[in-house]
């Protein structure tokens, strides 16, 4: 099986706090992947890290089978939606356009091409009536929509994102869901950061869990286990009960 | 004809830094901004000690290295953890603005920058500095010094459009792309100590900060796309340039510190009629 992501012994620390310890993973490619973990174990960090956003003690990531630097364009990062200030200047379509920019080509002008991909990211996301509206007046969940909508307009293999369902409503989190499919069901990987437990075990083919160390990682239907929950959120996990796992 | 062409170096200066002044504040980097308006002051005299006062590429350059000077003793201090942005800003930028401070004092008679003129500039004066190509008065220095700067940063703006905004709205994601985002730091800190080169000799270190703000921060308030605020941040700094100088004429007072002081008038006007502009 081809893999979408593979990690070795990554370590990473923030001064003296260590975020990352010798992590070790292989993500497969086709799939959705979960990254779960309590606040503070280290998820965001392994994403980061893996895209080289933030420098890694030691460690070696491969994507798509290749270095980074030799598939960027293949690969798309979705931020948190709190990284940046929405009272930015720009239109929906501005960032989605982003989407399309690349580093050699910045001082150039985007092509017809760049825009009609840009107009159908726009549309898959449903956000085409808000196209020309400041992205600091839509809801949370419509700004989540946004940043999915720039990754597409990427048309890479390989998606990373964080935490793409904080702060969305359900109606939204639905929407996100079925793109998320229809994505995988191109033969495209999905990898992104999770809080609600409630929904690993439906969404996710494989599963990833954090506390600093690798807990584990595999088939959501093998490692998504009481055992391993209790290992990376401890014993106050009174949700362990009413998840039935 | 003085009048005018004080107001007309005025709105140059005004214009200039707006430019990269609202970049600077989308970016959250006005501080620095102000810092690199004091922080080159060394360099400046360097320049003017070594290669004239009419040598601008002497004095650019000797700018641009204490410009460079600044930003990567902030960035390396910035990595302590016992030191914050703001703190490692404020401590070296005055360290080297007070450096050039004493040098303008040791190189008074070679230099022809005195210690008011270096704080608030003088743009009355800027008639009487005039450029002769071929024994031809051409008008004054700073009118071709400033037109010929915004020329150049209208090009660059134009074409670096989209960097800029891209590293500035969200450098993270920029950065997953392979743009090297500290690369365009530095570019916008060029233009920036450029812009504050040419405007020192009108305006002065302390005051054209209110240049780089004003129009800006106005143009913000009303505005909510990034082509339309240069627009408006432009048609504001005209404004700035053109009541600074009657306020100035009306109370007989400095002329760059009265532009300073309608910088701010504008900024509370455009605060009120806002929710009416929105609506």
């Amino acid at each position: 099986m081809n893999s979408a992501l593979d990690i070795e012994n990554l370590s990473v620390s923030y001064g003296k706090k260590i975020a990352l310890e010798n992590i070790s993973l292989s993500i497969p490619a086709g799939q959705i992947t979960g990254i779960i973990g309590p606040n503070g174990s280290g998820k965001s960090t392994l994403i980061k890290s893996a895209m080289n956003l933030i420098p890694a003690n030691s460690g070696n990531v491969r994507m798509l089978g290749s270095e980074l630097d030799k598939v960027r364009k293949r690969v798309s990062y979705v931020p948190q939606r709190e990284s940046v200030d929405w009272d930015y200047p720009v239109s929906v379509f501005d960032v989605i356009l982003m989407g399309r920019y690349r580093p050699g080509r910045l001082f150039l002008p985007l092509s017809a091409e760049d825009r009609k991909i840009a107009e159908e990211s726009l549309e898959r996301v449903q956000l085409t009536e808000y196209r020309n509206t400041q992205i600091g007046q839509l809801s949370g969940g419509q700004q989540q929509r946004v940043f999915i909508g720039r990754a597409l307009a990427q048309r890479a293999e390989l998606y990373l994102m964080d935490e793409p369902f904080a702060g969305v409503d359900a109606a939204t989190e639905k929407a996100i869901l079925d793109l998320m499919f229809d994505m995988k069901s191109q033969g495209q990987s999905i990898v992104l950061i999770h809080h609600d437990l409630v929904s690993v075990r439906d969404n996710f083919d494989h599963l990833v869990i954090l506390k600093n160390k690798l807990i584990a990682s595999g088939p959501t239907s093998e490692v998504f286990t009481t055992k391993n929950l209790i290992a990376s959120y401890g014993g106050s996990m009174r949700i362990m009960q009413e998840l039935d796992v | 004809m003085d009048s005018i062409w004080i107001i007309v170096v005025g709105g140059l200066v005004a214009l200039n830094c707006s430019l990269v002044g609202n970049l600077l504040i989308l970016r959250k980097s006005v501080m620095i901004g102000d810092a690199l308006s004091h922080a080159v002051l060394p360099g400046m005299v360097m320049g003017y000690f070594y290669f004239g006062d009419t040598n601008l590429i002497g004095v650019l350059g000797g700018a641009a290295l204490a410009g460079l000077v600044l930003v990567l003793s902030i960035e390396w201090l910035k990595k302590s953890p016992l030191l914050k942005e703001d703190s490692a800003i404020g401590l070296i930028y005055t360290v080297l603005f007070s450096i050039g401070v004493i040098l303008v004092s040791v190189f008074a008679s070679q230099v022809h920058l005195d210690q008011e003129h270096v704080l608030y500039g003088e743009i009355a004066y800027v008639p009487l500095d005039r450029w002769f190509m071929n024994g031809t008065d051409m008008g004054p220095r700073s009118f071709w010094l400033g037109l010929g700067l915004l020329a150049i940063l209208i090009l660059v703006l134009r074409f670096s459009f989209k960097g800029f905004n891209l590293t500035s709205f969200d450098p993270d994601f920029a950065a997953s792309k392979g743009v090297r985002i500290k690369v365009w730091n530095y570019f916008l800190m060029i233009l920036v100590t450029a812009v504050v080169v040419v405007s020192f000799e009108n305006v002065g270190a302390v005051l054209v900060v209110a240049f780089l703000v004003a129009p800006g921060a106005s143009a913000l308030l009303i505005s909510h796309r990034m082509k339309s605020i240069y627009t408006l941040s432009s048609a504001f700094a005209l404004i700035i340039a053109i009541g600074g100088f009657f306020l100035a004429d009306f109370t007989s007072t400095s002329i760059s510190g009265s532009m300073a002081f309608f910088s701010g008038i504008l900024f509370i006007f455009v605060w009120l009629i806002r929710k009416r502009v929105r609506a």
